[in-house]
């Protein structure tokens, strides 16, 4: 009997811990984007008006900046970042173009939660500028990028559409769709980096152009992973952990 | 924003697209939708019409369709010219090539009958209002409106009221202007007064809601109770007031169509809490020109519905005079940020559908936006409107032709990731939590708004959140290992400061396991490990005084602490000491040889100071010192420390003696200290 081994008993199994999806999904994201070059920055959570929004075309009692709710500080002058935006003014501030980065990170909106929206988020910020970086160059990029990080590398790849939106900092703004099982789904915010934006970091427009675009990291892992709450992210429950 | 199909097919000869086929129109060229609903009526009237066949009364459907509704989301930059059927007929128009019908604005005017000679207009505040008209209109009758103008109101949720208010209404939807209907006969002292309000000063609206204004707020005042400065007939630009209301024994009227500054509007709505379709309007901005073209627009419908004398000179306070806008475009501007040739042919074209004007002007267009626009300002502007209509799915995705250069390393996001695999390859498993905290000790912490009682904060500590997390886990599992890498926030003079944390923490089910002191070296050896994998060895553990406390050390300087069943790291700190050089060590071509050593030593003794001792004994053929037991039997006032010594020589075989003649001097250092007892 010595000689008989039942393979169908269970294996030892080494307890290995499990990475939060949404460093994964993150992980995903920013691998195809230096993959084509773009360096990874990141930026602070406590923001200012002026970088979150001043900067960005979006002056005090503009209306649009009803598009986000924000958190302020009681005590100091300060706001919790509603979008992770304010990273192209902190970079363009401090580089010469050309260049072209990707900033994932935590943001935050002063909303009432339910399955589909959470106090935070993350998102991952994407900006590209060079002499002729153009609209195109956006749609071929973000086919790319999409391409990988949905379809992996299957190379059927994925298929994606602008349609006409509005964001103050970039002119043309757009929002990109992507089809998923016959259906559109609204993947990203982008444009091209709007000339006063530019003006506002000391960058002519004439010489130098390019686009930005802001993609939600929770949005994808729900779709990428089929999870219908995201507040499952924020609880700290291992049942869900550990599923990925 | 809700629009009515049918009321957009008034503007055109030709049949405009089923509904689903003209929003994905607009879909991809203007707007998103929201929805597409058919609105019903519970039983039909005569000359409804049903879903499909032409008479309600001769179908059997129980449904009959009063209209279909397009819910489309106004971008906040085209309200100024889209929050309008009109502006809506016009991407139609444009999108579409379908020859747009404009309706009537030119009333038949009475040449006796001149508004300034029937009321007067001061406006206090010009620079908040600049721009107020006023027209009069004589011997109207008000009744009920009409009934296609009832369907249109009733179909986008609007209750019909009499034909005067429905008209101003109407329009108002229809051009995008606020209109607002005095009774002149109410109106006392025949003077309109555009002034701020007073504190304290009080309107009934005509929904006969009553608000408190304050000098915050503008309204439109007559000279009743003229020494206190009048009588508010209206929120400016938001709400009108019950006073000077149109009833069914108004007989002459007088309209107004005016521009108030946004940032006030939007102020003055947000104070009072009272949005309308008005406020919205402003709030966005309204076009110079526009009054001018409503006015008289409400006006002819009012005449067509109500009859009546319209004046024929139409009071026009205005303090600016904005200069037109001439922007020149080339078809190179357009192709460099598309990334594909327009011809300015094209351009031309499309520039033209939408109701600008183009003059060309040797290579290059001169444009003038049209003039209910506000959003077009500059080049960019006019070039993203050819883009859109041109079509995004036109565009051919293609790489950007860019200098090749690897990316350039973020040490922050490097380190978290490596720190996170090693963690997870240790059996600990990842958390977010939020940044948020229901207690800080410092204010500086505080959220003016907070969401929450348990979010007032910005979290100045992970250890709660850590503890709360190992608890609610250990319901579900018997071992629990978390960790999570995050910002940590700390308030000083000079602002807001972020830390990246990076902070772990253990909990076992199992009362046995769950001792301090093992959980305390389980961490330690996690700590150490994680270090270990990022090139750092100087590690040592400091006595924080604390029970079951002590500070991590890399050189001098601490980075962290474990305490009880939590550690955490400070991420900037450790990366300092990072390092990705391994120097390779030649493995010795001779034996090596153990020997154990194992002794008693009081309960406060140090395994360090014995590993001190030992180790500056035996010199460099000591290449390991392990401590493979510790053991202290309840009670008693010593503990045992086993260690493995291992010896080895990179230049020749050691022999039983040279190793025995070291253990020796070993043992013999070891008993100096009197307290020590080496077991033989």
């Amino acid at each position: 009997m010595d000689k008989f081994l039942d393979v169908t008993a269970p294996g030892k199994r080494p307890e290995t811990g499990h990475l939060h999806p949404l460093t994964q999904v993150t992980r995903q994201m920013t691998d195809v984007f230096q993959s084509m070059g773009f360096d990874v920055v990141l930026g602070p959570d406590v923001e200012t008006e002026h970088y979150n929004f001043d900067a960005l075309n979006i002056p005090k009692d503009h209306p649009a900046r009803d598009m986000w709710d924000t958190f302020w500080m009681k005590n100091t002058e300060n706001l919790l970042r509603t979008h992770t935006s304010p990273m192209q003014i902190r970079f363009m501030e401090q580089n010469q173009p050309p260049f072209r980065i990707v900033v994932p990170g935590r943001c935050y909106r002063y909303e009432a939660t339910d399955a589909t929206h959470e106090v935070q988020f993350h998102q991952l910020e994407g900006l590209m500028i060079g002499k002729k970086v153009n609209m195109s160059n956006l749609k071929g990029i973000l086919e790319v990028f999409l391409g990988k990080l949905f379809d992996g590398n299957k190379k059927s790849g994925v298929k994606i559409r602008f349609r006409p939106s509005y964001f103050p900092f970039v002119e043309p703004g757009i929002e990109v769709d992507m089809k998923l099982k016959g259906k559109w789904v609204e993947i990203a915010g982008a444009g091209m980096v709007h000339p006063q934006v530019l003006k506002n970091v000391k960058i002519d427009p004439e010489k130098w152009q390019g686009f930005a675009f802001g993609v939600g990291i929770e949005r994808v892992a729900m779709i990428k992973y089929g999870v219908d709450d995201i507040r499952l992210f924020y609880n700290g429950d291992l049942r869900f952990i550990k599923q990925f | 924003m809700k629009f009515s199909y049918n009321w957009l097919q008034t503007y055109f000869d030709k049949d405009l697209p089923k509904p689903d086929k003209l929003v994905k129109h607009l879909i991809m060229h203007s707007f998103e939708v929201e929805g597409v609903d058919e609105v019903s009526l519970e039983s039909p009237r005569e000359g409804d019409k049903c879903c499909s066949c032409e008479m309600a009364a001769k179908c059997g459907e129980s449904d009959y369709v009063l209209d279909t509704l397009l819910d489309l989301d106004i971008l906040p930059n085209r309200v100024s010219d889209c929050a309008s059927h009109l502006g809506i007929a016009r991407e139609c128009s444009t999108i579409l090539g379908m020859k747009l019908n404009l309706p009537n604005f030119s009333p038949d005017t009475s040449e006796n009958l001149d508004t300034g000679s029937l009321v007067s207009v001061d406006v206090q505040e010009k620079e908040i209002c600049p721009r107020y008209m006023a027209l009069v209109l004589k011997d109207i009758e008000v009744k009920e409106s009409p009934k296609w103008l009832k369907d249109r109101l009733m179909a986008i949720g609007q209750k019909p009221k009499n034909n005067i208010v429905d008209a101003a209404n109407y329009v108002m939807l229809e051009t995008g202007q606020p209109l607002h209907a005095f009774d002149l006969d109410k109106l006392e002292g025949g003077k309109i007064t555009v002034r701020k309000a007073k504190k304290g000063e009080k309107i009934t609206t005509l929904d006969n809601k009553d608000f408190e204004l304050d000098e915050n707020i503008l309204v439109i005042a007559d000279e009743g109770l003229a020494p206190l400065g009048g009588e508010p007939l209206a929120i400016a630009g938001i709400k009108g007031g019950n006073k000077a209301e149109i009833t069914e024994e108004t007989k002459n009227i007088v309209l107004e169509a005016a521009i108030f500054d946004s940032s006030i509007i939007r102020r003055a709505s947000q104070s009072l809490k009272l949005r309308t379709d008005a406020s919205y309007r402003y709030e966005h901005g309204i076009s110079y020109f526009l009054p001018e073209k409503a006015i008289l627009r409400v006006a002819a419908l009012i005449q067509e519905i109500a009859g009546g004398d319209v004046a024929s000179s139409t009071l026009d306070i205005s303090s600016v005079n904005p200069p037109t806008i001439e922007l020149p475009i080339t078809s190179e501007n357009v192709s460099k940020v598309l990334g594909k040739e327009v011809s300015e042919k094209d351009i031309n074209k499309i520039l033209l559908s939408l109701g600008f004007g183009v003059t060309k002007d040797g290579g290059k267009l001169l444009v003038t936006p049209p003039r209910e626009r506000t959003d077009i300002n500059i080049k960019e502007d006019v070039i993203e409107e050819v883009i859109r209509i041109y079509g995004y799915e036109n565009i051919t995705p293609e790489m950007p032709v860019e200098v090749l250069l690897p990316f350039e390393r973020n040490d922050e996001y490097f380190y978290s990731n490596l720190i996170k695999d090693i963690l997870a390859g240790a059996g600990y498993s990842e958390i977010y939590n939020y940044s948020f905290s229901g207690i800080a000790d410092n204010e500086k912490l505080e959220l003016r708004n907070r969401i929450s009682a348990d979010k007032g904060y910005l979290r100045e500590d992970f250890r709660e959140a850590l503890e709360q997390n190992v608890e609610n886990n250990l319901k579900y599992f018997d071992v629990v290992k978390v960790f999570e890498i995050g910002k940590e926030f700390s308030g000083s003079e000079d602002g807001i400061g972020e830390n990246v944390i990076v902070a772990g923490g253990i909990g076992y089910k199992n009362k046995k396991q769950n001792k301090p002191e093992e959980i305390f070296f389980e961490l330690k050896g996690l700590v150490e490990t994680v270090l270990n994998k990022i090139g750092i060895v100087d590690v040592s553990f400091l006595d924080s005084g604390e029970e079951k406390m002590a500070y991590i050390k890399l050189g001098d300087k601490v980075v962290g602490w474990i305490d009880k069943n939590i550690f955490k790291l400070y991420l900037k700190e450790v990366i300092e000491t990072a390092s990705e050089d391994y120097e390779y060590s030649p493995i010795s071509k001779y034996p090596a040889v153990a020997r154990d050593v194992s002794l008693f030593v009081p309960i406060d003794t140090k395994v360090v100071e014995v590993m001190d001792i030992i180790e500056n004994t035996a010199g460099k053929l000591l290449v390991d010192t392990d401590l493979f037991d510790m053991y202290h039997p309840e009670g008693a006032e010593n503990k045992s420390l086993a260690f493995r010594l291992v010896f080895q020589s990179n230049e020749k075989t050691l022999t039983d003696n040279e190793v025995n003649e070291l253990r020796d001097k070993i043992i013999s250092a070891l008993e100096e200290n009197a307290d020590w007892e080496v077991r033989k």
